[in-house]
């Protein structure tokens, strides 16, 4: 049992800190306090209102030995999406002032229950997230920022294991809307290196939600003229450790090659994830992208046929005792299911295809995620045409293959999504 | 050309037959002068002169905040809209920001030497992209950031040349690094103010593939002087009727900070 320090003792402990970054400001700022005084300041502002509607339709496997009947994930069949992304910048002189908020409205039709006397159910979500928050101050090579940002950094595209507070690296999700990190960092830059020193506050808006409230940590990058090494260390009290680093190499202009590697022991038992990748762009701008994944903390062969298993069993039982109810399989199965990692597999090869993301009018991506473990597979592909200067319209499309035994052929067959994004200024 | 006696003889010539022959000589030298002016003047300095052209791009200054006005034309340009971006540069860096259209509006790509990123709303993190992943049309973000050509190329002096009524030295610019925008580059710089009237963009080959000509209406202050400043630069590609006109404007000569081109800062 770990011991925890007291709510007044936390607060102590979380002002010392602050100190300690206060102080490292304040020695930085009588370097700042020299800048010239005859020149106007710059005052810059922006602000921009994207709405976007969306509608989706799931396929299932009904054969999942993991969702049978769609009765424990609930996988929406058809679902109906309202966003609007506002964002707002303001730039006076060295200081900037970022907010981006979204809000989203999502309605949620759950297709027909195993039991026919059950009426299709709909389900109403919605949200309003601040999704980042904050004041930078840039000078010279320095840059403080306080607020919620979205510290996100690494060169991987399926995931970023370099980075303790996002490992997903969302690339892989073209509608996501990632929430960020309330901090305050510091970083200082001399000459080709930064460093980073940092304080996390809270972590909770991030899905899939991780919790690494009162992480310090210390990052420190080498820039050169075709390279970026990076090394970061995060701590909590109390709580294991997290290295990652990441490196990337432009060796010329058709080639990008990259590493990322994160060590910790969350959230798995021992947890340590590599990812080494390399993209190679044609003339007319299209990439193309390999990265393999090793995940320490996924699942053996055995492991996962340990997870199938129970789970086929408990519904043999509830198939064969109708009296047991859906409640008795949610209690059985939910647990199972939250003991998975966070990836399932330990190896993957993830694919990438796609268009000069510099065009302005289509815009086209295809990937596919491969589980070497056991063998299933993801392929996604995404669309984005610009119709008239303010319009674009845009489709997603997720095949999922594999038996059911498989991470990618567990429940979701396929889905289809598509939609409309209105930038009203 | 007079004769000149030179023969010598024991006995000391007349002074009146010394003046003459100096004098002489010295007709013979004039006329051999004039009639070779090429021979004695020095060929311009091809990287001085390159130099010179650059600081009227954009090179050689402390930074630079200007907006960029690209149109794409062409038969077989697909009705690309007109982008406008905000660009700040440094001699080894760029952040370029998209103002419009809005459906691109708050992209932005960053280049520090031979690295390069973008990013858009709603991409979770900055993407590393190569320079083949060109900005628009025919224009490379070398284009809209400022240039260092004095930097990345060696120059070498060709000839001389009147291009629309200006006279102008041509240059061969080869690339010294990866990093240059363009393998090869031939280069016309107007003798008289300095600045690059026109290039032509060829492979490793020497295989043409685009030419640009530039105006030069805008003005700056450099150090209490006034000097000419690129207004405008068209791209023609070689094989099409593709065309990328860029028009600069709200230029500001000032110092960039190194943050912001910190690619942590590119939210």
């Amino acid at each position: 049992m770990t011991h925890r320090p007291s709510r007044p003792a936390a607060m102590l402990i979380a002002a010392r800190r602050l100190g300690m970054l206060a102080g490292l400001m304040a020695a930085s700022a009588t370097a700042w306090a020299d800048a010239p005084a005859d020149e106007p300041p710059e005052v810059r502002t922006s602000a921009s209102l994207d709405t976007w509607l969306y509608g989706s339709q799931t396929e299932l496997y009904a054969d999942s030995l993991l969702n049978p009947g769609n009765r424990l994930l609930r996988v929406p069949a058809n679902q109906a999406n309202a966003e609007a992304r506002l964002s707002l910048r303001a730039t006076l002189d060295s200081l900037d002032a970022v907010i981006d908020t979204r809000a989203w409205a999502q309605r949620d039709w759950l297709g027909p229950h195993s039991d026919a006397s059950v009426p299709e159910r709909t389900q109403n979500h919605s949200q309003i997230n601040l999704t980042q928050g904050f004041a930078r101050i840039k000078h010279e090579a320095d840059t403080f920022v306080a607020g919620r940002e979205l510290l996100t950094w690494g060169p991987g595209t399926f995931r970023s294991p370099s980075n303790p507070f996002y490992f997903d690296a969302g690339r892989t999700q073209p509608l996501a809307a990632t929430p960020g990190i309330d901090l305050l960092r510091f970083t200082r830059g001399i000459g080709p290196w930064r460093a980073t020193l940092g304080n996390v506050f809270a972590t909770s808006e991030i899905t899939p939600a991780i919790r690494m409230p009162h992480t310090r940590f210390l990052k420190v990058d080498h820039q050169g003229d075709s390279h970026l090494i990076s090394l970061n260390v995060a701590l909590r009290d109390h709580e294991p450790g997290f290295v990652g680093a990441f490196a990337q190499l432009t060796p010329d202009d058709a080639w990008l090659l990259y590493g990322e590697v994160g060590m910790s022991s969350r959230p798995a038992p021992s947890g340590h994830t590599w990812l080494g990748g390399a993209s190679y762009t044609l003339e007319n701008g299209h990439t193309f992208t390999a990265e393999w994944l090793h995940n320490n903390g996924g699942l053996r062969p055995k492991q996962m046929a340990a997870i199938i298993d129970q789970a086929e069993a408990s519904v043999q039982l509830a198939r064969q005792f109708s009296s047991l109810g859906d409640a008795w399989l949610d209690e059985r199965m939910r647990p199972l299911l939250a003991q998975t990692p966070r990836l399932l597999g330990r190896n993957y090869v993830w694919l990438g295809w796609q268009s000069n993301p510099q065009d302005t009018q289509l815009i086209w991506r295809t990937e596919l995620t491969t589980n070497i473990t056991d063998g299933s597979a993801m392929a996604m592909f995404y669309i984005e045409k610009n119709l008239v200067p303010k319009v674009s319209a845009f489709a997603v499309i997720n095949q999922m293959g594999g038996s059911r035994r498989t991470e990618f052929g567990a429940a979701v067959q396929s889905r289809l999504t598509l939609g409309l994004k209105f930038f009203v200024f | 050309m007079n004769r000149i006696n030179t023969a010598t003889t024991s006995s000391p010539q007349p002074r009146s037959s010394q003046r003459m022959a100096a004098l002489a000589l010295a007709a013979v030298l004039g006329v051999a002068l004039s009639a070779a002016p090429r021979a004695v003047q020095a060929e311009p300095d091809a990287q001085a002169l390159v130099r010179s052209a650059d600081q009227a791009r954009g090179g050689g200054l402390p930074g630079l905040v200007w907006e960029v006005h690209l149109v794409n034309t062409g038969s077989t340009i697909d009705e690309q809209p007109d982008e406008r971006i905000r660009v700040m540069a440094t001699a080894t860096s760029s952040l370029a920001e998209v103002l419009d259209p809005p459906n691109v509006k708050g992209s932005k790509m960053l280049q520090v030497d031979r690295n390069m990123w973008m990013t858009k709303p709603g991409l979770k993190k900055p993407v590393a992209i190569s320079p083949r992943q060109r900005l628009s049309g025919q224009a490379a973000i070398g284009d809209i950031a400022a240039t260092n050509y004095a930097k990345d190329y060696d120059a070498k002096y060709l000839r001389d040349e009147t291009i629309n009524g200006t006279p102008c030295h041509v240059l061969e610019l080869t690339a010294t690094s990866r990093q240059a925008t363009y393998d090869r580059i031939i280069y016309w710089v107007a003798a008289q103010k300095g600045v690059a009237v026109k290039a032509d963009f060829l492979s490793l080959s020497g295989k043409k593939m685009k030419s640009a000509d530039f105006d030069y209406d805008a003005r700056i202050i450099i150090n209490g002087r006034t000097i000419p400043f690129v207004s405008r630069m068209q791209i023609s590609d070689a094989l099409t009727d593709a065309k990328t006109t860029m028009s600069y404007s709200k230029i500001v000569v000032k110092a960039v900070p190194a943050a912001e081109f910190d690619v942590a800062n590119l939210r």
